[in-house]
């Protein structure tokens, strides 16, 4: 990735830049730039709006923090615009203010993901105040302290939700103490127990050059994004990537009924996924986007809400998690019926399981999945964020023209089978949170 | 019901007129024009190649739901998906999804809006579709019915489920003695059960129609393309939609009012105190851009009141400032906090008048109001990277009586504020003991 100081910003136009006709216009191709420090970045350009938009990735997030240290990724994440270099947390926040420059870090669980978001006449101060952020980090104890409290109020109150119980226990259930089974937010007791210098290594440790990702875009040429890379990351170690082992979930058709005085009972259900690289990603994409993730009615809103109202929202999702891919689905009904809920839930994964898509619903799916995508791609924050998906996941630089020809090539009898695939109905895992057991 | 609040601060559009430092978005460029039924009719154009953001406002909502029938407005709402004589229930949003559009709906308090973000060569089909639904709907029974379950799950979710959601309703039903913007957006549940068909079919015959409604259209269109395709779809439908009755008016208030509620899902206590305010449609719009000049000197990351309770004194995880000036019929500015675990309430009160005693007494510095007023002019320039924020900033605007030249002028207002102002804005509040003060606390102990 180094590069010689006299090649400057290495800017890949001509070759390797790709005209993106998948949006809906004509946009500027994606530009591949390289810092003079070694930093790469893609950048689609865009000065029809005096602003600039950079998001980043490091990959390893709250699944890295040790047993007795949860939250330490999201402590860690929520500190660095609270005072760095030169400046205490009041004078980087009215740095940040005085100039309307966004700046955010927050962790996942398999990534402490940012944005910054500024008009481009601020974009070098801008890039300066990430690069302390990211480098240079305080961990006074004023806002540790604070930060501590604030995580240890919101852990508290989550107790309290049901959405949030029921997820934490859904997690629980399939991964046990696993990195993707203790909370990402933190304990009681790990929160209490983690220190500045917990704070400073992790930090030091995952904050590195050989983790990162980003994309750009908005008002800005590849010279100019060159500079503003090293002076956000240029300061950063190289590192290496984390460790981040698969993990087998445990599904074995787990019901577990979770006691709280609700009037609305909150479901969350799921299974094993499948992997962004995996041969049947699109057709499982599609098949998702029919029963409960994407197309205008899904089969469970259909089953659920249109005919029966029994919830107001309920979908699914494929979670892209990097040790163990999974379909997860939440809804809530009205305590008494939940039973029922279930029930339907239950029936709609088993007939789609072994039925597949109707030629009419992959037809209607394929149509919106094609057509939404360039509307989705609406802002440079977007943008920026799409440009370090397409690099995280490996997906090419024209992956943007290729992406609609890929939903287009599925067909009726990949959907069946990766179908039959993934909804194992009888090894779902389900968590209810309310007044009464629904399950059998 | 879909719309997020605080939205002066995330989405703000104008035209700056010269100062130095300020960044300048220029002028909007919408124009407007009105069809045959007297439906008005707004083109925004804007650099998104390829997309428009279709969005039809009727100029009513929540709080002109009939008396005893709160939830009318919104209930509409989940029936506009449901089917006309010419589309099948459902068949709205999938005839919007086979053509790569996505739509929704919300009610607020002044104003209902559905809306679409669609390809710009797909526009006529939403248009056709909106049109129809306008007079269309198709009242059935079994439907009706489900849908009221939908809605009442929906009010279960939003409201009931969390103890911050019900304190919010009765924060509300408190905040106005006479004025409908007491009652929640989605209706009280007991007045939702009771709704009939007949009543909802009723007043959707009587007050939906083009002389209610305003069509923003913003992203790649112009008002002379828009014209023909406007005159073709909605222009056909006749000049039905009465207006709604007055609202009843808020007298004024003579007492402080205190609502307090305990809750053992409530983990820390949460203290608001609201002062009256008219707001930009009330006719006060130099005192409502005052206010939001004072709420960002108190609020958010680098205002007052974060870093004297919370940095500095120890004594909240959070607090801040907010000036909600947006409703028709006047509104609120509003101050709050969270206190940490062994500050009491009455010490936090006081702290946050004290903040508010420092700017009346000692005023507020020229870099806090030119902070302001750059971060008010950015956000102007961010928000015009969102072309269904800017289409509903309009449509809101337009609806309750504002004017596309105010829009295009706030910028310059906001930068007409000075230190003064706002120390008079202080003394105001200060000066005006009537107040809704709002506490939600953990079951105590015992």
């Amino acid at each position: 990735m180094r590069r010689g100081q006299t090649l400057a910003a290495i800017v890949l136009a001509g070759s390797l830049a790709v005209p993106c006709s998948g949006a809906a216009a004509d946009p500027a191709p994606i530009e591949v730039v390289v810092s003079p420090q070694g930093t790469e970045a893609w950048l689609r350009r865009d000065s029809s709006l005096p602003i600039v938009s950079l998001a980043f990735r490091f990959a390893g997030g709250a699944a890295l923090d040790a047993p007795g240290q949860e939250g330490l990724a999201q402590f860690m994440a929520a500190l660095l615009d609270e005072g760095a270099g030169p400046y205490d947390s009041v004078a980087f926040r009215e740095r940040l203010d005085d100039r309307a420059i966004g700046l955010s870090v927050s962790a996942g669980r398999d990534s402490l993901f940012g944005t910054l978001h500024t008009l481009s006449e601020n974009v070098v101060e801008a890039a300066e105040l990430l690069g302390h952020a990211l480098a240079r980090p305080r961990f006074d104890d004023e806002p540790v302290g604070r930060i501590r409290s604030q995580l240890e109020a919101v852990r508290a109150q989550n107790e309290t939700r049901p959405g949030s119980v029921g997820r934490a226990r859904w997690f629980s259930l399939v991964f046990g103490d696993g990195p993707y089974g203790r909370p990402s937010g933190g304990t009681q007791a790990s929160l209490a127990g983690i220190g500045v210098e917990d704070l400073r290594a992790a930090a030091e440790d995952r904050l590195v050059r050989g983790r990162l990702t980003v994309g750009a875009a908005g008002d800005i040429d590849a010279a100019a994004l060159a500079r503003v890379l090293d002076l956000a990351f240029g300061d950063l170690a190289i590192g290496d990537l984390p460790d981040e082992t698969p993990e087998n979930g445990n599904f074995v058709g787990q019901r577990v009924y979770v006691p709280m005085d609700i009037p609305q009972t909150e479901l969350v259900f799921g299974l094993s996924g499948i992997a962004r690289d995996d041969a049947d990603f699109f057709p499982a994409f599609v098949l998702n986007s029919v029963l409960g993730g994407g197309v205008p009615e899904t089969r469970l809103e259909r089953e659920v809400r249109g005919k029966r109202g029994l919830a107001y929202s309920i979908y699914t999702y494929l979670a892209d998690a990097k040790r163990a891919p999974l379909l997860i689905g939440a809804t809530s009904t009205r305590d008494q019926s939940a039973g029922e809920t279930v029930a339907v839930v239950r029936d709609v994964i088993r007939r789609t399981a072994a039925e597949g898509l109707s030629a009419e619903e992959l037809a209607d799916a394929k149509r919106y999945i094609t057509g939404s995508f360039p509307l989705a791609l609406d802002s440079t924050s977007e943008i920026a964020g799409f440009l370090v998906a397409m690099q995280t996941n490996d997906l090419g630089i024209d992956y943007l023209d290729r992406r609609n020809g890929l939903v287009e090539a599925v067909t009726i009898e990949e959907v069946r089978r990766v179908a039959g695939r993934l909804l194992v109905e009888d090894a779902m895992v389900w968590v209810a949170v309310g007044r009464t057991d629904p399950f059998p | 019901m879909r719309w997020r609040p605080g939205l002066r601060a995330a989405v703000i559009l104008g035209m700056f007129l010269g100062m130095p430092g300020v960044p300048a978005a220029g002028g909007l460029g919408a124009e407007s024009f009105v069809l045959a039924n007297g439906m008005r009719v707004v083109a925004v154009p804007m650099e998104r190649p390829g997309v428009v953001h279709h969005a039809v406002y009727y100029a009513f909502g929540a709080a002109d739901d009939p008396p005893g029938q709160s939830g009318m407005a919104h209930f509409i709402e989940h029936l506009m998906f449901n089917g006309t004589a010419s589309t099948e229930e459902g068949e709205y949003k999938q005839i919007i999804g086979r053509n790569g559009g996505s739509t929704n709906a919300y009610t607020a308090a002044d104003v209902t809006a559905y809306y679409a973000t669609i390809a710009r060569d797909r526009l006529e089909t939403v248009m056709r579709l909106e049109a129809d639904r306008m007079t269309g709907v198709v009242f059935e029974a079994d439907n009706f019915e489900a849908e009221r379950q939908v809605i009442l799950e929906e009010r279960l979710q939003r409201t009931e489920n969390s103890p911050s959601g019900l304190f919010r309703e009765q924060l509300r039903a408190a905040s106005w003695q006479a004025h409908p913007y007491g009652r929640p957006l989605i209706g009280w549940r007991h007045e939702i059960e009771a709704l009939t068909q007949e009543q909802v079919e009723a007043y959707y015959r009587r007050h939906y129609g083009p002389t209610n409604a305003l069509l923003v259209v913003a992203g790649d269109i112009d008002a002379e393309s828009l014209r023909p395709l406007a005159e073709r779809t909605f222009g056909a439908v006749p000049a039905v939609g009465e207006p709604v009755p007055q609202r009843p008016a808020e007298p004024p208030h003579r007492a402080r009012v205190t609502v307090e509620m305990e809750d053992p899902r409530v983990v820390r206590p949460r203290w608001s105190r609201q002062y009256r305010a008219k707001g930009y449609f009330s006719g006060a719009e130099r005192e409502s851009a005052t206010l939001d000049v004072l709420a960002a000197v108190l609020g958010g990351a680098s205002g007052r009141l974060r870093r004297a309770l919370v940095v500095d004194r120890k004594i909240a995880l959070s607090a801040g400032a907010y000036f909600d000036g947006d409703s028709r019929d006047g509104g609120f500015f509003l101050v709050y906090a969270m206190p940490t675990d062994d500050t009491d309430i009455v010490d936090l009160e006081a702290a946050v008048n004290a903040e508010l005693e420092r700017v009346a007494d000692d005023g507020v510095t020229q870099r806090e109001v030119e902070r302001a007023a750059y971060r008010f002019a950015a956000g102007e320039i961010y928000a015009r990277d969102d072309v269904s924020g800017t289409a509903d900033f309009v449509g809101r605007t337009l609806v309750k009586g504002g004017t596309l030249e105010d829009i295009d002028g706030y910028i310059a207002l906001v930068r007409s504020i000075t230190a003064a102002d706002v120390v008079g804005a202080a003394r105001n509040l200060l000066a005006d003991p009537i107040t809704i003060t709002g506490i939600l606390r953990p079951e105590s102990a015992e």
